[in-house]
C-alpha cells in the first residue's frame, strides 16, 4: 500500500497542505484534477524527487521520507517519457537492471518488449522514435527493474486519440498481469474512469473527493468537482422537504419543484428545511420528450424552448430555456436521438430531470 | 534586405573584420625573419610554454568548473546569486589588475605561507598556470553550465528512479549528453589560456626562456620596435589557436552522442 499521510509541500510560493491519499495494492489510483493543481508536485514528492515539509510518503507501512530516490523501489515515468537520446532501445530498457533493481535478468525487460510490441526495435537509436514507441520503452524501462509500484504523469497526453486508447488496454494488461499498484495523473477524465479503480479529485490544492468510478460519477461531492466533470446543470435550489421516502427542492433557475428520493442521494441527512443548495444533473441525462403537452405542477417536468444546437460530432450540446426559469439548461444528445426527436430551434418542448439523476450539493462549497 | 541576408552579411562582416586584421600583417611580412624565428629555441620554447601552461590550466579549471557549474545549473542554494555574478570577475577587473591582485595576494601572510609550503608561483610557470586557471576559470564555469543547463534535469530524475545513484545518474545520463557541450567549453577556455598575457606577465614576468609565454613575446618584441618578428610570432600564435580549434571542432562536430 501507497501512502501519503498528511503530506505538506511546498514549491516555490505553492503549496499543498495536509494532502492524505492511498493507493491499495493491485490497484490503479488516478490522481485527476484541472492543470495547475498539483499533481505532479504530489507524484514527485512520492517518488522523492521532493521532500515534504510535514507528513509522510509510506510504502507497506513504512516512511520513505528518509529513504533516497533510488532506494524507494518505486518506477516512474513523467509526462514527457526522457527515453534516453544516448542510448540504445534496448540500453534504455535495460539500464535501471546496472544499478539498485530488484530484479537482474534481462528476461523480464525482454518479455515487456515483447509484452509492449518494441520488441523489433531494441538495436534502434531512440532518437527517431515516434511519441508512441518513445512512451513504451519509457513504460519498459519503468518495469524492467521489477518495481511494484509505478507513477505515471499524464503518461499519454501527448499521444494521439487513438493511440492512446490501445495504451489503456495494454497498461490494465500489464497492471493484471504484473499485480502493478499504479498511481497515475491525469486530467483526462475518460482516461481516469477507464484506467482507475479508485479516482482522487484533485482540486486547489486538495483532495476533493476519492472514490471508485461510479462513485465519482455519481455523486460529486463539491460544486468544484462537478464543475471538473463538466457538469454544466448546477442549479441553484432551496430545501422544501425532507421526507423519509424523498427531498424536495424547489429551483428558481429551473422554474420548477426537483424531487429526489432519499435513498439516491447519499447526502440525504446533511440538509436543512429552507437550507439553498445546489442541484445538478448531468447534460446526458436531461430527457426530452417528443410533445410540448405537460400537466400543471408537475415535479422534474420542465416546459421550455430550445434556443441553440450545436453540432459536436457524434452528439449535439442542445440550451434549453424553462419558461418559469432563470437558467439555461444544457442537454447532450446523440445524433441518432436528435433525429429521431427532429429538434429545431425555437421548438417548445417538455424535459425531465429524473430523481435518480440528480444530486445535491452544499452551498458554501462554492 | 531580407532577414536572411541581413543576418548573414553580419556574419561576413566580423568575418572580414578578423581576416582584415591578419592580412594586414602580410606588410611587415619578412619570410627570412619567419624562417630564422621557426628555428630559434625561444621561439620553441614560447611555444612549448604557452600550450603547456594553457592545456595545464584548462584541464585544472575543468575539474573544478565542471562540479561547481553542476551546482549552479541543478540545484537551489544560498548565496547562489553572488557566486554567480563573481564568476563574471575576470571579465570585469583587467588582466593586468587580476595579475596584481593575485601578486598582493602573494605578499599577504596566507600568500607567503602558501608559497613558503607548496610552491613558488611568482616569477614561475607555476604562475603563468595560476594567471591562466584564475583568467580561465570563470568563463569556463559558465560554458559548462549552459551545456548542463540545455540538458533537462528529467534524465537524471529517471534514472535516479531507475535505481541510479545521483552520481551513477550524472556519469551515466547527464555527463554523455553534454560532453560536447563540455568539449566546447574546453576548447574555448583553452584558447583563451592560450592568449592569456597581463595577469601572467604581471605575476611570472618576462624572463626570456623561463617565463616568456608567446604573447609575452610578442609583447617585447613590440615594445622594442621589432615589427616583423611580432609579426612572425602573432602568425605562430594565431596558426596554433585556430588551427587546433577547427581541428578539434571538426572532429567533435563528427561525433553524436555516443
Amino acid at each position: 500500500m501507497l501512502e501519503l499521510k498528511s503530506v505538506t509541500i511546498k514549491a516555490g510560493s505553492f503549496l499543498l497542505e495536509n494532502v492524505s491519499l492511498t493507493a491499495r495494492e493491485g490497484q490503479c489510483h488516478i490522481i485527476a484534477g484541472p492543470t495547475g493543481a498539483g499533481k505532479t508536485l504530489l507524484l514527485e514528492t512520492v517518488i522523492g524527487f521532493r521532500k515534504p515539509l510535514a507528513g509522510a510518503v509510506c510504502l507497506a507501512g513504512r516512511n520513505l521520507n528518509s529513504v533516497n530516490v533510488e532506494q524507494r523501489g518505486i518506477s516512474y515515468v513523467p509526462q514527457d517519457p526522457s527515453v534516453f537520446p544516448h542510448l540504445s532501445v534496448e540500453e534504455n530498457i535495460l539500464y535501471g537492471l546496472r544499478y539498485n533493481a530488484a530484479n537482474k535478468d534481462p528476461a523480464l525487460a525482454l518479455k515487456l518488449a515483447q509484452d509492449l510490441k518494441i520488441d523489433h526495435l531494441l538495436k534502434r537509436s531512440t532518437v527517431n522514435l515516434s511519441g508512441g514507441e518513445q512512451q513504451r520503452v519509457a513504460l519498459v524501462r519503468a518495469l524492467a527493474p521489477g518495481n511494484k509500484h509505478l507513477l505515471l504523469d499524464e503518461p499519454f497526453s501527448s499521444l494521439h486519440e487513438s493511440l492512446k486508447k490501445d495504451f489503456w488496454f495494454q497498461l490494465k494488461e500489464l497492471q493484471n498481469r504484473y499485480k502493478l499498484t499504479i498511481v497515475m495523473v491525469t486530467h483526462d477524465l475518460e482516461e481516469a474512469f477507464f484506467m482507475g479503480d479508485t479516482i482522487s479529485l484533485f482540486i486547489n490544492g486538495q483532495i476533493q473527493q476519492s472514490g471508485s468510478p461510479n462513485e465519482i460519477y455519481r455523486t460529486p461531492s463539491t460544486s468544484e468537482v462537478a464543475e471538473f466533470m463538466g457538469i454544466k446543470n448546477l442549479f441553484t435550489a432551496e430545501v422544501l422537504d425532507i421526507g423519509e421516502q424523498s427531498i424536495r427542492v424547489y429551483s428558481e433557475d429551473v422554474g420548477s419543484n426537483l424531487v429526489v428520493s432519499a435513498e439516491t442521494t447519499t447526502q440525504a441527512g446533511k440538509f436543512v428545511r429552507g437550507e439553498k443548495i445546489l442541484a445538478g444533473i448531468r447534460s446526458e441525462e436531461v430527457m426530452i420528450s417528443r410533445s410540448e403537452y405537460q400537466r400543471r405542477n408537475q415535479d422534474n417536468r420542465i416546459k421550455g424552448t430550445i434556443t441553440h444546437i450545436f453540432a459536436k460530432g457524434a452528439s449535439h450540446t442542445i440550451f434549453f430555456s424553462p419558461h418559469n426559469g432563470v437558467g439555461r439548461i444544457e442537454i447532450e444528445l446523440p445524433n441518432y436521438a436528435l433525429q429521431k426527436l427532429q429538434l429545431s430551434i425555437g421548438d417548445i418542448r417538455i424535459i425531465s430531470l429524473r430523481g435518480e439523476n440528480i444530486f445535491f450539493l452544499k452551498k458554501d462549497h462554492q | 534586405m531580407s532577414f536572411k541576408k541581413l543576418t548573414v552579411t553580419s556574419a561576413f562582416i566580423i568575418f572580414f573584420f578578423y581576416v582584415g586584421l591578419i592580412v594586414s600583417l602580410g606588410w611587415f611580412w619578412d619570410g627570412s625573419i619567419f624562417a630564422e624565428s621557426l628555428q630559434a629555441k625561444r621561439t620553441y620554447y614560447a611555444v612549448g610554454l604557452s600550450v603547456a601552461a594553457a592545456t595545464l590550466a584548462t584541464l585544472l579549471a575543468l575539474v573544478l568548473a565542471l562540479p561547481a557549474a553542476y551546482a549552479l545549473s541543478r540545484l537551489t542554494f544560498k548565496g547562489k546569486m553572488v557566486l554567480d555574478t563573481i564568476l563574471e570577475l575576470p571579465m570585469i577587473v583587467s588582466p593586468a589588475a587580476l595579475g596584481a591582485m593575485l601578486l598582493i595576494f602573494f605578499n599577504n601572510p596566507l600568500g607567503v605561507w602558501l608559497q613558503d609550503n607548496t610552491v613558488q608561483f611568482v616569477f614561475t610557470f607555476y604562475g603563468i598556470v595560476l594567471a591562466q586557471f584564475i583568467t580561465i576559470l570563470g568563463v569556463s564555469t559558465r560554458l559548462i553550465k549552459v551545456a548542463l543547463d540545455e540538458i533537462p534535469q528529467r534524465y537524471e530524475d529517471v534514472a535516479r528512479s531507475l535505481g541510479a545513484s545521483h552520481f551513477q545518474a550524472f556519469f551515466s545520463v547527464t555527463l554523455p549528453l553534454c560532453k560536447k557541450g563540455i568539449f566546447a567549453a574546453a576548447i574555448l577556455t583553452w584558447a583563451k589560456a592560450l592568449g592569456e598575457f597581463g595577469a601572467s606577465l604581471t605575476i611570472a614576468g618576462s624572463m626570456p626562456m623561463k617565463t616568456e609565454t608567446l604573447p609575452i613575446a610578442i609583447f617585447i618584441r613590440l615594445a622594442s620596435a621589432e615589427i616583423e618578428e611580432t609579426v612572425v610570432l602573432i602568425v605562430i600564435l594565431i596558426s596554433i589557436g585556430l588551427g587546433i580549434l577547427y581541428g578539434v571542432r571538426s572532429i567533435s562536430g563528427k561525433r553524436g552522442y555516443a
